[in-house]
């Protein structure tokens, strides 16, 4: 794992559909090795960032650099492996042809890792790709993705429509293959309980912009959600970064981003630290608020 | 039920509107064209658009591709049946809608077709080679029979999209089998000259519009010779009616006659109406029983 | 890549390759069903449909274009594979196809020759450019529609506006010869291809029979034609020695047209916008 290069830049990126943005004004980076959790409702252009990082789009404004040389070239479409929302395959080719093809069309191919890969898992090699179950169609899609020896792995919604046995299963194979080549991953998903125990970077992804970025632990760190009277809430507010704020007659409940340490507070008010779903839900509730990298934290 | 049927396939619909209307205002002008026109001016214009003319029977087969094998096809293919058939509308009530209403806007597409043909054939009158009747393309291009062409290309179609159960394969399959169908009536068995017994008749020539199925020579005897005339065998090219004239043989002609037109019509549609019903009648069966 | 296409297509190229060696089988046996020469003029389009549509309307569709696009193969590689492999397949069948056809009009009984609409475009050599056009054609409106069977019926559409083109077309190609009428009938060599009749007037001038009729219109027509002096016919004709000169023009505009379908085609991949 070399820390200090980024495996994924990207500034001002935008891309239009029409008349509609999609995404606009995202610029993130990404240090190399990490798993990076992509978090945004339905429609936030995860699914639009992706395909502009491993250059199935060309962007409409700004530009996304991919291992040192931008997306979609020659040079980064072999080191950078990709699996698509449905999981695409083609139907009718058997196992081993699928394993054929990633064979014929990637220079890096691991055929020795694919077959043992498979083997593995239970999935003949001569079975039709189209007479499997979604799980073991997840499980060739992956395989031809890890196959692939990428240094970037990008996964849109890896885990959808997979039942949490099949879940599992994918999330652990994902993880055995990243811990024996310390690749980096960006994986998308719109549940974040999915992703709690794998990723360490967040980035959320709201209405075409990003809101967050950065390292999970640093961002546990820096925010705290605070329980006290509704009317010192105000006063709260002015002095620290309120993400959310959720106030009944008497009480309110503040998720604030403090940064380091712990601020001095009255004594009327109780504060605890925020797991990663209350914090992705607190910045998706409220899209004005943004948590983005200072440039120092996008280098370490 | 009809608002789904309607928006799922407006498409075709509207393009086969389209085409019908760009056919039929093609037809009039044409037709109206040839008003006042006689002799070899006339045939002249009707022999200009004949070629098109002629393609008309390949028509149903495209209404069969794009009516009839997406119908299953595209819903098998992609798994939008389990939505369609998971709502409180029966399969069975789904597929006969479908079916019903489709195969009904087929049918009468084909036969609006038919009576614009026939319609612009009523110009031309006075043409040899413009007869309703004993051309093939003709006769399947007008009247009734058009209609139920459309039909069955329609139920080759929907078939092959239950069976296959993909539209590629469905696409290949319906074409395979409605050329064959078509080779097989018209060049094998020639089916059209079976809907009736033919009149038969001593002549010179065939009265008006009568389509001429088989001739043959017959001795002084009142034997008939099919084939060649054994005292002529050793004639020439160029000599050999008039041996066969002096031998004492007159020719005879199997027709039909002109007025038996609508009878073989519905005698071709009642027949195709028949082969259409027995071939997506299984087919919707077993899609109806079969399990998701 | 060329394993690829191989696998991808080889269903298409076994069925092609079967039904070529049908249709000379027929030749051979001397078993030439001619109701099947009517239908001649329409065999490119399954070309277009089954060859041409696929290759990226089922990608799109399937979305394996999302596989594919993204191994270490560029598309624009892929795309030049895909049409180098299947173009080249597509002609050499289309060649085939015109040769066998060009047997068929050769035998003795034939009802149709070589220089007739319904013959002269599925054989020869323009076959493999027609061939060849179709699947431009069908690539085409699948890399623009992204969907099968809208790209299937476009190509259709199309592709019947093409022969009806060509139909009009060919007749120009070169000067047409012209025959009067004589004594003896009009003397229009045999297997020549007629490409229009009419009447001459009074200074030798040729007119269509429409034009005729138009200047006649109103009055009895017959009187009317022989008080103008229209008193000749003639046909104009194409010679039947001109066949090939006539299928190496066509060619080339066939060509012309599928260097255009395939250039946006490429554009089309190429282009990363949607």
């Amino acid at each position: 794992m070399t820390a200090g290069t980024t495996a994924l830049a990207a500034t001002g990126l935008g891309k239009k559909y029409r008349r509609t943005w999609a995404l606009k004004d995202c610029s993130l980076s990404v240090p190399e090795g990490r798993v990076v959790a992509l978090v945004g409702p339905n429609g936030a252009g995860k699914t639009t960032l992706l395909h502009l990082v491993v250059g199935l789009l060309a962007p409409d404004q700004g530009d996304v650099t991919v291992l040192g040389s931008s997306a979609g070239t020659t040079r980064t479409l072999s080191r950078v492996a990709f699996l698509a929302q449905d999981k695409p395959l083609y139907d009718g080719f058997s196992v081993a042809d699928m394993l054929r093809f990633g064979a014929r069309t990637n220079p890096g191919w691991d055929q020795d890792m694919a077959v043992r890969r498979l083997a593995s898992l239970d999935i003949p090699l001569d079975r039709r790709v189209g007479k499997l179950s979604g799980g073991q169609q997840a499980q060739v899609a992956l395989t031809v993705a890890l196959a692939k020896r990428p240094e970037l792995l990008v996964l849109d919604e890896p885990l959808a429509n997979l039942d949490p046995l099949a879940r599992h299963e994918v999330m652990r194979g994902l993880m055995a293959a990243v811990a024996e080549s310390g690749m980096t991953v960006v994986l998308s998903s719109h549940v974040v309980s999915d992703l709690v125990d794998t990723c360490d970077w967040l980035v959320v992804l709201n209405g075409g912009r990003v809101q967050v970025s950065g390292d999970i632990e640093d961002l546990l760190a820096g925010h705290r959600l605070l329980t006290g009277p509704a009317e010192l809430a105000d006063g709260v507010a002015g002095r620290l970064a309120v993400v959310d704020d959720d106030r009944t007659d008497r009480q309110a409940t503040l998720l604030v981003r403090t940064g380091e340490g712990r601020p001095p507070l009255d004594p009327r008010w109780t504060d605890r630290g925020v797991n990663l779903e209350e914090l992705v839900l607190a910045y998706l509730r409220r899209p004005d608020s943004a948590a983005l990298p200072k440039p120092a934290l996008a280098r370490a | 039920m009809v608002w789904l049927t309607w928006r799922q396939h407006r498409a075709q619909v509207l393009v086969t509107a389209g085409f019908l209307v760009l056919v039929g205002v093609l037809l009039l002008v044409h037709g109206l064209g040839a008003d006042g026109l006689t002799g070899d001016a006339l045939t002249a214009r009707f022999q200009s658009i004949y070629t098109y003319v002629s393609w008309l029977p390949a028509v149903p087969l495209v209404a069969g591709l794009f009516w009839g094998a997406p119908l299953l096809a595209r819903e098998l293919e992609r798994g939008t049946h389990r939505l369609a058939w998971t709502q409180s509308v029966t399969r069975r009530r789904w597929l006969a809608t479908k079916l019903g209403l489709l195969g009904l806007a087929v049918t009468v597409a084909g036969l609006l077709l038919g009576v614009m043909v026939s319609a612009w054939l009523t110009a031309f009158d006075g043409v040899r080679s413009a007869d309703r009747f004993s051309d093939p393309v003709m006769f399947g291009a007008t009247g009734v029979a058009g209609g139920v062409w459309w039909l069955f290309a329609f139920a080759i179609g929907t078939a092959a999209g239950g069976l296959t159960r993909r539209t590629l394969p469905a696409f290949a399959v319906t074409i395979a089998v409605f050329l064959t169908a078509m080779f097989a009536m018209f060049a094998v068995f020639q089916v059209r000259d079976l809907y009736a017994e033919p009149e038969r008749m001593l002549a010179e020539g065939p009265p008006a519009d009568a389509f001429v199925t088989d001739s043959a020579f017959v001795s002084p005897a009142g034997v008939e010779v099919s084939g060649d005339v054994p005292e002529c065998a050793t004639a020439g090219r160029d000599t050999y009616l008039d041996c066969v004239d002096e031998a004492g043989y007159r020719s005879v002609l199997y027709y039909q006659p002109a007025d038996r037109y609508w009878r073989f019509q519905w005698t071709e549609a009642g027949l195709l109406a028949v082969v259409s019903v027995l071939l997506a009648g299984p087919v919707a069966y077993r899609v109806a029983r079969r399990p998701v | 890549m060329l394993w690829l296409t191989w696998r991808q297509h080889r269903a298409q190229t076994l069925v092609t390759v079967v039904l070529i060696a049908g249709a000379a089988l027929l030749l051979v046996l001397d078993a030439v069903p001619f109701v099947l020469v009517k239908t001649l003029p329409v065999v490119p389009v399954f070309v277009g449909l089954f060859w041409g549509v696929p290759l990226l309307a089922r990608e799109y569709e399937r979305g394996t274009d999302r596989l594919v696009w993204t191994q270490s193969v560029p598309r624009s590689r892929w795309l030049v594979v895909k049409f180098t492999v299947l173009g080249t397949a597509v002609v050499l069948a289309g060649l085939a196809f015109g040769a066998v056809v060009l047997g068929w009009t050769a035998s003795a009984d034939a009802p149709v020759d070589r220089f007739s609409d319904e013959v002269f475009g599925v054989s020869g050599v323009v076959a493999g450019a027609w061939f060849l056009a179709v699947f431009t054609l069908g690539a085409a409106s699948g890399a623009v529609l992204r969907r099968m069977l809208p790209a299937m019926a476009v190509t259709t559409a199309v592709f019947a506006g093409l022969v009806v083109g060509a139909y009009l077309a060919r007749g120009h190609y070169a000067e047409p010869e012209v025959a009067l009428s004589g004594a003896h009938g009009m003397a229009v060599p045999a297997d020549a291809l007629v490409t229009g009749t009419g009447v001459v007037g009074p200074a030798g001038d040729l007119l269509s029979w429409d034009d005729a009729m138009s200047a006649c219109a109103g009055a009895e027509p017959v009187g009317c034609m022989r008080d103008r002096g229209y008193e000749q016919q003639y046909t104009l004709y194409q010679p039947a020695d001109r066949y090939w000169r006539f299928q190496w023009t066509e060619t080339g505009l066939l060509l012309v047209i599928a260097l255009v379908l395939a250039g946006v085609t490429a554009r089309q991949v190429v282009n990363r916008s949607r």
